[in-house]
């Protein structure tokens, strides 16, 4: 290494310090959301020189510019909530007032479970974890740690990038059970309190409108190639997931009608990438394999499947949890149930 | 020393120069319209100088291309956020800046 490259290094070093104790210690929050921003970026280029451009391109989509978004859109709900506190005894805003009156007595039942879903959780429950346990335990019972050479099983992967063959082939279930977590992740927020909030329609004018009508399309451009680039060069449906996910959020914030979980459609492409996952990993065992075997001639157009209906998922999962569940819709459901 | 990787260095030179008179205009400008001026300045002539010295090391004209599709994306978001914090600040009635002695 260079002795430029050295002192590059240190300085990006002692710059991502400074702000990570900047933001940690700073009384604002707001100031602090900032801070926490443009350590996602500095993180992003020690990513770069790292050589480690898949997580580069992560942090800098989710950890920098969903994480900000959402950071930011919880201050500002939560310091609503503060000033609705601080004057407790004055009239709230009637729909506020609504929704304590109407969900407080059927809280419980809202919440109960129907059969159907205990149903639902008890199969896909038995649907992951019997096949996983059978790929899993044999490799923690023996005591040698199965060690495969990436260069060497690259050209059975599908693939030609190392960090996808991984991902999608080698450790399949590792990324399935992290699609797993950000799905229960949603299903917790999804009844939440915290209020999406109503963004002004009319903020921005013909400049903002200009811009989403050429970016929007951009977006969706980026995405799709980020998701096809996966297979050979840094990429894949999680960096895609989270390009279309922060030009949603750029939807929402300027007014657009946001997914609604009570949406059949909205469900169904919230549970896709899930149900595409588990469907190949059963054809695994279906065509005389294990689960989630996934070997060529089919690896490569399984993986780019899975990969294709994931990015959808999980775009959708981080717009959820970027909005939580609007006041609205939980007074709906709400007084559903009283009508029951 | 190549002419492109004097070009490169000359514009790389040049372009940081504007990101740090940009930021030297954050700091310094006395409210909230002139510093959107001076960043934005530095997004678009800063960015565009570095990508203009970026572009003379690109080996194909693929890379070429995406590096001024990053300069354009750029200048028309921080254009579009500029509009939206000038904006914000009008609503919010935050009068423009004048130098004392001009009324």
């Amino acid at each position: 290494m260079t002795i430029r490259l050295q002192i590059f290094d240190a300085v990006l070093v002692l710059t991502m310090v400074a702000i990570a104790l900047r933001a940690l210690l700073i009384r604002d929050l707001f100031q602090s959301i900032v801070l926490f921003i443009v350590f996602g970026l500095t993180l992003t280029i020690a990513w770069c020189r790292l050589e480690a451009l898949d997580v580069a391109l992560a942090e800098a989509a989710i950890g920098a510019g969903l994480t900000g978004a959402l950071l930011l859109n919880t201050l500002a709900a939560t310091r609503g909530r503060e000033a609705d506190r601080l004057t407790e005894n004055e009239p709230r805003g009637g729909r506020e007032q609504a929704v304590t009156a109407t969900s407080a007595p059927t809280g419980p039942s809202a919440i109960s479970l129907r059969p159907t879903t205990a149903i639902g959780f008890v199969a896909t429950a038995i649907l992951v974890a019997v096949p996983l346990s059978m790929v899993v335990v044999p490799f923690a019972r023996s005591n040698e740690a199965p060690r495969i050479s990436i260069e060497q099983a690259l050209p059975e992967s599908g693939v030609t990038n190392p960090v996808t063959a991984v991902l999608l082939n080698f450790r399949a279930y590792d990324t399935l059970l992290e699609v797993f977590v950000l799905f229960a992740a949603v299903i917790a927020v999804s009844p939440a309190t915290l209020s999406a909030r109503e963004y002004p329609t009319d903020i921005g004018g013909p400049v903002l409108r200009a811009f989403i009508r050429f970016f929007i399309p951009l977006t969706v451009l980026v995405a799709a190639y980020v998701l096809w680039a996966g297979t050979k060069a840094p990429g894949g449906a999680f960096q895609a997931a989270a390009i279309l996910a922060a030009g949603s959020v750029l939807l929402i914030v300027s007014g657009a009608n946001p997914p609604s979980p009570e949406q059949k459609r909205w469900r169904v492409l919230l549970v896709s990438g899930l149900a595409m996952f588990l469907l190949v990993g059963w054809s695994g065992i279906v065509v005389g394999g294990q689960f989630l075997e996934i070997r060529p001639p089919w690896a490569g157009p399984l993986i780019l499947l899975i990969e294709t209906v994931l990015t959808g998922s999980l775009a959708l999962i981080l717009v959820l949890l970027f909005r939580g569940t609007s006041l609205d819709e939980l007074e709906h459901v709400a007084s559903r149930e009283v009508t029951k | 020393m190549s002419l492109p990787d004097l070009i490169t260095v000359l514009s790389l030179v040049l372009g940081a120069f504007f990101f740090l008179a940009g930021t030297v205009g954050l700091l310094r400008f006395p409210d909230v319209y002139t510093r959107l001026h001076a960043l934005t300045k530095a997004d678009n002539l800063g960015l565009g100088l570095i990508v203009f010295g970026l572009a003379w090391q690109a080996d194909t004209w693929f890379e070429i291309a995406k590096l001024f599709i990053v300069w354009g994306a750029i200048m028309l978001s921080s254009t579009t956020c500029c509009h939206l914090v000038a904006q914000v600040a009008i609503t919010a009635g935050i009068t423009p800046w004048r130098r004392r002695d001009d009324h």
